[in-house]
């Protein structure tokens, strides 16, 4: 008989709790906290620079970063709309595969949101641009070989450096 | 002859009985004192800023590195909420936030260690800035506080506040609660928004 009336017991303390959380007022706000991660910045060499003879003048090799069909082609793949700084070399050296002789080399890059070439506007040695809404940025690359008159036959081959970061 | 202990028996087992009798009628008790969300207390979170916005502080977190980011009580950052209720009661305020804030389905590569951090400014100020001004933190790991919806600054304390009844409106008062924090360390999480809600539960406290 008392093990029942425990059992009585028992519910009619519970029944009393949910009375009271029923009649406790409440009312709730809820805050949204919200952050962008980016990872890193991809940089995609996506054609190559490529000299050919019929780019051959008297003494300098042109190619123009926003015409010409030799350029060399970077696509920057990042966050959607960040700011990135994109920097540069102005003058490397192009190597004779035997060491045998060298060329200077002076860059010339050209930019755009849109895979377009003619779109694109020349770059300093640092900028600042804005990835499209798809996280991307096109590059392409030209530049100018001086003192042709003296060169040995032969492949030339240089390294291109450029330096993509976000602006955080 | 009845004995005495026998006497005692037989009452003491009347006095549980009659115990147990009273108790179960407990459901049917009279609550007094006890509000309602219909008796008063309203929270407004202002549209600006809106939410607590870690971009407004860093615009882009970098993924791979221990970073942090911090938005303190000062910072234009801050998110506030503004509490209207009773003037002469006391409040509970409840904060209920995330230890991660996540993007996707959360979980590792997905997910950045979040602590949120609360203040609360109970001295009557018309606005947020001057109530920012004479806001108390509340220390790092409490979730829930009891203060009253109007300090009192001087003087003795007040008579017990009025009940509800018909035809009476209670002195109103606004108090806020300001919301910032800590984001990081980031690690090396996957890009993305990552987001995390923050409940704030506010009654009139009970005693």
């Amino acid at each position: 008989m008392m093990g029942h009336l425990k059992y009585l017991f028992a519910i009619s303390l519970l029944i009393g709790y949910i009375a009271d959380a029923q009649n406790t007022g409440q009312v709730v706000a809820k805050i949204t906290a919200s952050a962008n991660v980016v990872g890193n910045v991809d940089l995609i060499v996506m054609k190559d620079l490529e000299f050919e003879v019929s780019n051959l003048s008297s003494t300098d090799l042109i190619v123009d970063p926003q015409r010409d069909a030799h350029s060399g082609q970077i696509k920057i793949a990042g966050y959607p709309n960040s700011l990135v700084r994109i920097t540069n070399e102005k003058q490397t050296i192009l190597q004779h595969e035997n060491g045998q002789s060298q060329l200077y080399f002076t860059y010339n890059v050209s930019g755009s949101t849109d895979n377009v070439q003619v779109k694109s506007i020349l770059l300093t040695q640092n900028n600042e641009v804005k990835l499209s809404d798809g996280g991307v940025y096109y590059l392409w690359v030209g530049g100018q070989v001086s003192g042709l008159e003296n060169i040995i036959p032969g492949n030339y081959t240089m390294e291109l450096k450029i330096d993509v970061e976000y602006i955080l | 002859m009845i004995s005495f202990t026998h006497i005692l028996k037989q009452w003491g087992m009347l006095i549980l009985l009659s115990a147990f009798v009273v108790r179960l009628g407990v459901a049917q008790k009279i609550n007094f004192g006890v509000y309602t969300t219909s008796q008063g207390i309203s929270l407004t979170v202002p549209s600006t800023p809106g939410f607590l916005d870690f971009c407004a502080r860093q615009q882009w977190i970098g993924s791979g590195s221990s970073a942090t980011v911090t938005i303190s009580l000062n910072d234009i950052e801050t998110q506030y909420i503004k509490i209207i209720g009773d003037a002469t009661r006391d409040i509970t305020v409840t904060v209920s936030a995330p230890i991660y804030m996540t993007t996707g389905a959360g979980g590792p590569g997905m997910q950045i260690p979040f602590t949120c951090n609360f203040a609360y400014s109970n001295l009557g100020n018309g606005d947020a800035t001057s109530a920012k001004a004479g806001a108390v933190e509340v220390p790092a790991g409490f979730t829930a506080i009891t203060l009253p919806m109007l300090r009192r600054t001087a003087g003795v304390p007040a008579p017990p506040p009025t009940p509800a009844h018909g035809g009476y409106t209670a002195p109103q008062a606004t108090a806020y609660l300001f919301l910032y924090g800590k984001l990081g360390p980031v690690g090396s999480v996957n890009s993305g928004t990552y987001t995390g809600t923050i409940n704030v539960s506010v009654n009139y406290s009970t005693y």
